[in-house]
């Protein structure tokens, strides 16, 4: 199991991590251009203001919301399966959030003024405007990404004294050990590592509805119609779990197969995993049914004229692509021959990413477009750059992963030891 | 060796970065560079003695603009301009109060020539046969031919200028005469039509001009005649009929003005009733009405007609009948004839400051026969630009080479300058002495604001050289002549022209005539119902001499909203059961040729008729100008320069056409209201649940604006102004594509339903604040809602969550200048950098000068004391900015008028600037 719990130096590993690079080559380039130029490079204008890189920014972090939900809900409402996707999906969220963390600051006009946005004492005796969304975003992404790290490391603590006890290399048992932080398995240690664990599990459920419900009211707070809307904060949330448990199936397929983990990720868990994006499938769709429903039942021309526009409007393709990846496609695991195949189950969950994607797409870009007075609106057209900072950072995030998953144990082995002993007796070791 | 000696090496403009360097000169410069960068430290102080600035010079206080009386002068006529100046630069151009061309305001052409000298394009050397040359070799030339031309007593010299009233011109021309009795003199001015002098020789038989009093005029018939919009109309036309008919608001009856035009002008646009008719239709309406006037049992009359003639007779005296200068003669003689008859009070006719004789196509026609048989020794050309606006089949450039020696004096190195052997650079207005008549006689001086740029000559100096072989100055050539007018009074009448900007009664009294000669009447004019091509000046670019310039090549044309392109206007939206789309290019088949044009649907546009405006297509204009649009000058011919029987092609292919307001339609929300509408929209629910105390400003001022829609032409002259007071740059087409203009105040148009400028709304409870994370916007002083540059990060939040959508954002590094564009540039507003939110300030900088001043004079503000630079420019007047706590302010007034809303009033911003809603279609049509 610890041979198979991590990728070895072999082959494909190099060529998907090649790869992955390549890509982050073209963000690293990107992000540099961008730095010269400044915004103007991407498609965004008066009066979409926010393109792609806030699309972008919404989706990472939503994806990133699967694995505090995983290990931090799951985990307290006993759902004792999730452990053994609990660390794939823990790793994902900390490079989710390092992804999602940098489109905020990639979209400013001056970047380098950044932490201006930071309350600091500073000799102007200027804060941060406390009443701008935007504020309470950075810094509920912040201890997010803060707890975050806090929670996968200390799940990696135990596991990082079994890479160290079966490395063979001196040096390689030096760097784990000192990760390790001296963990020797005893019962005190097991006993403050679970109370901590509770509690952090206790902290990070909050932050898991906080995070996304302030991205939500990065929208909300604002007039402009097809964001200023009260639903938003308990729609942003589904719709990242959504996306997030589509992530978590990717990754969990592609691991189990590149790794052979078939015995660890079970059909169970995909199966599991669908029911519960099948779950949040349904309150997503009822969000875009109540966004349609209020705008027409407040009789308000706006809102109307953004729901119209929405669907039969120049962006209309994505607005239905939206429709077929985000509600109807996700319908076919209510059978249980699709439910079951992880193929289909793959291809799903892609989909469900692009769904998700172009849903911050409709919502960030097609409400600016069309807002309150026709001489205002004009078409938003991404340019190269654009994409290549979207594609890039799929490339940061790839490498990171694979990177992730060379060094660390991508199945929580010391918890999976522990559920072992659960069930059976416990052995005493020499 | 002798070459190198006569090399300048500091050449003006040497120091311009050359867009064709070769490798070899770069690696030269930059040795060259390293090398002389360590002489620097060997300069000495000067060996002359030299004293510090330790006494100000009078009149110069650092960090205040001193204004300077002069004119821009266009198609021969002067409008009086007061020019800011900042230590020694011009920074800004402002309508002259005391001239009665602008009483104040100025149009956009105007206001957007203050970049005219900084343009980096200009001719800065003396050419020959494109090799640098200089002015000594120039006049070693001349001195040379004049000796020939001398001896034939000028024979063969011929001097081609633009049209002028400039009296020390006509007076430098006549003393050419003496030298060169047989030169040849020709004004050319391409949109100039002679029509309405020949008629006005035919019915008074003197040339007279009329002179229209709007005031006093209660209906005005316009034929095609664009007396609000057009370039050449003085502005103070606009402001007067506007100020006649916003009487209505005090009762008085409205002015009823009906247009009869082919294309859709401003004009048209404000018009209490609009026909649109064809060329041919226009002239035969003329006559009918001309006849039922004249013997009231005519039969063709119809109803319309009839109702017509019964205004007319009923307002005897108080009516105006405008032809345009592409009707016919004929046309012109009915209007003069019925102006005589029926608008006495409200029209005179005085001797035209501009002349017809030897002007124009028919003297270039001659020109053209000489240049080919080889008759011309000498050919000038002054300022004219005649290679482009005639059409190609004058193969005029040919022509000119065929002249022994061809001179061109122009700002730029243009079409005309390209094609003759000496290209001379010409001084800027704004860096010479000049006069000029406008429009009604009266007499500008114009002095120069700015020490000459470059080494250039102005039209006098060469004049003047032409004469005497002697370089003299303009400033002592245009105070020759006035000495000689003003006689013993000269210093005290010399210094006060200058200061007011207008010699005092010089204004040319009316004419007198004998008998009143009654049009003769040709036969109806036939409309064969052909498609026909009319051209017609760009508001813009008007003949096409301001194609350099970028503010207006990114001004949205009012009509279309386009910018840096000409498009063809056509009033349906097919042709011949072809569907057209905006943009999509057709091909105008005349005489074996074709031009493409992309078309734009314009509703409005008589029948079969394409609308070609002229101006673009300039193929030398600099890096600005060249290239931009098609150039329909060259498509007419000498018989009718402004109208064509062609075949139409519509292709396939579309223009990319960078419109700055991609949807020109209400799609069901009325940010436009008529005073009828704002009756009908019921009162609005209260939008918040918190209680609506009005907004408490602890301060002494509430600043607020309100902007007549009524009155609003959409001319643009705002946006102009506002681009120059607070330094707005441009972006390009690229930029207008990606929808990023920069322009603080826009003018919003919506088809059927006018214009309607939106600046900043400095709403009491303005949504942008809150969102910001940095405070970066915030309410300051007098409830302006600021923008504090410094502090902005750039998150485009606020321009997100503003309804107006009046934030601009700079995406890229727009406001890169060179060290030339800067010193236009107006040092009490800052330069914006690039990931920079920016607005409207309400021209924050004018308000705290204002308040400054006050304070010093110990007094409180009074109403008028502070004008945003779009308020002050309005040739309309329809915008009022003021301080709303003042109980006597003009602002204060109209906010109770009935007519005033604010703009999406439901979203509970309560905007500062509020609008007047328009006359409903009852009210415009009531007459007593």
């Amino acid at each position: 199991m610890i041979e198979r719990s991590r990728f070895q130096t072999t082959k494909p590993w190099l060529l998907s991590l090649l790869f992955a690079s390549a890509f982050l080559l073209i963000f690293l380039v990107a992000v540099t251009y961008l730095f010269v130029k400044g915004v103007g490079i991407w498609g965004i204008n008066q009066p979409v203001g926010w393109g792609f890189a806030i699309a972008n920014f919404v989706w990472w972090i939503g994806i990133g919301h699967a694995g505090t939900f995983i290990s931090a809900i799951l985990f307290l409402a006993g759902q004792e399966w999730r452990t053994n996707i609990s660390r794939l999906a823990e790793t994902m969220t900390i490079f989710a959030v390092v992804c999602a963390g940098l489109f905020p600051l990639l979209h400013l006009g001056r970047p380098w003024f950044f932490y201006w946005l930071a309350p600091y004492y500073d000799t102007m005796g200027l804060w941060p405007q406390f009443r701008s969304p935007l504020i309470w975003d950075m810094f509920a992404v912040f201890t997010y990404l803060t707890v975050s790290l806090l929670f996968w490391y200390l799940g990696l603590v135990p596991d990082f004294a079994i890479l160290r006890d079966a490395s063979q290399k001196l040096w390689v048992r030096r760097v784990y050990g000192f990760f390790a932080l001296g963990w020797r398995g005893s019962r005190t240690q097991w006993y403050f590592y679970r109370t901590l664990f509770l509690l952090l599990a206790g902290l990070a459920t909050p932050l898991v509805i906080s995070v996304h419900s302030i991205v939500g009211m990065d929208f909300a707070a604002a007039l402009v119609p097809g964001w200023h809307s009260t639903i938003f904060p308990p729609y942003f949330v589904a719709g990242a779990i959504f996306s997030g448990f589509a992530m978590v199936l990717t990754l969990a397929l592609l691991l189990r197969r590149a790794l052979h983990l078939e015995d660890a990720i079970t059909l169970r868990h995909l199966v599991l995993c669908a029911q519960f994006l099948l779950a949040m499938n349904l309150i997503v769709s009822y969000g875009y049914l109540m966004e349609a429903f209020t705008a027409y039942y407040s009789g308000d021309i706006y809102d109307i004229g953004m729901v119209e526009n929405r669907f039969f409007g120049p962006y209309a393709l994505v607005s239905w692509l939206m429709i077929l990846c985000n509600v109807l496609a996700p319908q076919i695991i209510w059978f249980r021959k699709w439910r079951e195949s992880p193929v289909a189950l793959f291809i799903l969950s892609v989909i469900v990413q692009i769904g998700m994607w172009t849903e911050r797409f409709v919502i960030v870009v097609t409400s600016l477009s069309r807002d309150f007075l026709p001489s205002a609106w004009h078409m938003f057209i991404p340019t190269k750059w654009d994409v290549a900072t979207l594609l890039g950072s799929m490339g940061l995030f790839a490498t990171l992963y694979l990177l992730a998953a060379r060094v660390l144990p991508m199945i929580p082995l010391a918890e999976l030891r522990e559920d072992e002993s659960r069930t059976r007796p416990r052995e005493v070791t020499p | 060796m002798k070459e190198v000696r006569d090399w300048d090496e500091f050449k003006p403009g040497a120091s311009e970065w050359s867009p064709h360097l070769s490798r070899r000169e770069f690696l030269e410069l930059a040795g060259v560079t390293l090398a002389l960068a360590g002489v620097t430290g060997c300069t000495r102080p000067p060996r002359d003695p030299v004293y510090p600035y330790v006494q100000r010079p009078e009149d110069s206080i650092p960090g205040r603009p001193t204004f300077f009386a002069t004119a821009r002068v266009l198609a021969g006529l002067a409008t009086g301009i007061l020019v800011e100046t900042h230590l020694g630069r011009p920074t800004k151009i402002e309508g002259n109060p005391d001239h009665p061309a602008s009483r104040g305001t100025a149009p956009a052409w105007l206001q957007a020539s203050i970049l005219g000298p900084y343009d980096p394009d200009r001719a800065k050397n003396v050419k020959f046969k494109n090799q640098m040359s200089s002015w000594a070799e120039f006049q070693k030339t001349w001195n040379q031919q004049s000796m020939d031309l001398e001896k034939n007593q000028g024979e063969g010299l011929v001097l081609v200028t633009e049209l002028s009233s400039s009296p020390t011109l006509i007076d430098q021309m006549k003393r050419l005469k003496v030298r060169f009795p047989r030169f040849q003199w020709i004004q050319y001015e391409p949109l100039f039509r002679p029509a309405s002098l020949l008629a006005s020789q035919q019915i008074f038989g003197k040339e007279l001009s009329p002179l229209f009093d709007f005031k006093n005029a209660d209906v005005i018939l316009s034929f095609d005649c664009d007396f609000l919009g057009s370039p050449d109309s003085p502005p103070v036309y606009a402001r007067d009929y506007m100020e006649r008919r916003r009487q209505f608001d005090q009762g008085k009856p409205i002015n009823q003005l009906f247009a009869f035009e082919s294309s859709l002008s401003l004009t048209g646009l404000k018009a209490n009733q609009r026909t649109a008719l064809r060329p041919a239709q226009i002239e035969n309406f003329l006559k009918d009405l001309f006849s039922r006037l004249e013997n009231s049992s005519s039969s063709t009359a119809s109803k319309e007609l009839d109702s017509l003639a019964t205004l007319i007779q009923k307002k005897k005296g108080h009516c105006l009948f405008l032809a345009g200068p592409h009707l016919s003669p004929q046309a012109h003689s009915i209007c003069h004839y019925l102006n005589a008859r029926w608008g006495a009070q409200a029209v005179k006719y005085i001797p035209s400051p501009i002349s017809s004789q030897g002007n124009g196509i028919q003297a270039l026609k001659t020109l053209s026969q000489d240049l080919s048989a080889g008759k011309v020794k000498a050919l000038f050309f002054m300022g004219a630009n005649p290679v482009y606006s005639l059409p190609p089949e004058w193969k005029m450039a040919e022509l000119i080479s065929k002249a022994e020696k061809s001179y061109c004096l122009s700002l730029f190195e243009d079409e005309t300058a390209a094609a003759c052997q000496w290209s001379l650079p010409l001084s800027e207005d704004l860096e010479s002495w000049s006069d000029s008549r406008s429009y009604d006689g009266s007499v500008s001086l114009l002095q120069p604001s700015l020490n000459p740029l470059y080494d250039t000559r102005h039209r006098h100096e060469l004049l003047e050289f032409l004469i005497t072989a002697k370089e003299v100055r303009s400033y002592e050539i245009v105070r020759a002549y006035w000495q000689k007018q003003f006689g013993n009074s000269f210093e005290k009448s010399w210094v006060t022209s200058l200061q007011k900007g207008i010699v005092e009664n010089s204004s040319l009294s009316p004419g007198r005539w004998t008998a009143l000669q009654k049009p003769k009447l040709n036969e109806a004019s036939q409309d064969s119902s052909k498609l026909i091509v009319i051209g017609r000046p760009c508001l813009k670019m008007y003949d096409g001499r301001f194609a350099n310039n970028s503010w207006l090549q990114e001004l949205p044309e009012p009509r279309t909203q386009v910018t840096w392109d000409n498009v063809a206007f056509f009033g349906a939206s097919d042709f011949q059961g072809q569907q057209l789309q905006n943009g999509q290019i057709l091909k105008i088949k005349f005489q074996n040729q074709s031009l493409q044009v992309p078309v734009w649907i314009l509703p409005g546009i008589a029948e079969n008729t394409l609308v070609l405006s002229f101006g673009y297509g300039r193929t030398h204009s600099g890096k600005i100008g060249t290239g931009v649009g098609f150039n329909a000058h060259q498509i007419f011919k000498d018989s009718n320069p402004d109208m064509l029987e062609a075949d139409l092609e519509v292709t396939n292919q579309m223009a990319t056409l960078a419109v700055a307001q991609t949807d020109q339609k209400m799609e069901g929300r009325a940010p436009i209201q008529t005073t009828e509408s704002l009756i009908d929209s019921k009162p609005k629910a209260q939008a918040s649940l918190y209680s609506e105390n009005p907004l408490q400003t602890p301060e002494e001022d509430a600043w607020a604006m309100v902007i007549d829609l009524d009155s609003c032409i959409g001319c643009s002259a705002c946006v102009v102004a506002c681009q120059s007071e607070n330094n707005i740059p441009v972006v390009g087409k690229k930029g207008v594509l990606q929808g990023r203009e920069m322009h603080w105040i826009r003018i919003d148009h919506y088809q059927d339903s006018g214009f309607q400028p939106v600046p900043c709304m400095h709403c009491e409870k303005a949504p942008c604040e809150p969102v910001c994370p940095v405070a970066a916007t915030v309410h300051g002083n007098g409830g302006l809602n600021q923008m504090v540059y410094n502090r902005c990060v750039g998150t485009r939040y606020c321009s997100n969550n503003c309804p107006y959508k009046v934030r601009r954002f700079n995406f890229l590094h727009f406001s890169s200048y060179s060290d030339l564009e800067r010193l236009q540039k107006n040092p009490d507003v800052s330069i914006r950098p690039r990931g920079v939110m920016e607005k409207c300030t309400y021209c924050v900088q004018r308000i705290n000068e204002a308040r400054i001043r006050a304070k010093v004079d110990n007094r409180s503000l009074k109403d008028g004391d502070v004008q945003t630079a779009c308020a002050q420019t309005c040739p309309t007047q329809a915008i009022t900015f003021g301080n709303l706590k003042d109980p006597k302010s003009r602002v204060k007034a109209l906010k109770t008028s009935s007519r005033n809303y604010s703009l999406l009033e439901e979203l509970g911003t309560r905007p500062r600037t509020t609008y007047l809603a328009k006359l409903s279609a009852k009210e415009l049509k009531s007459h007593d």
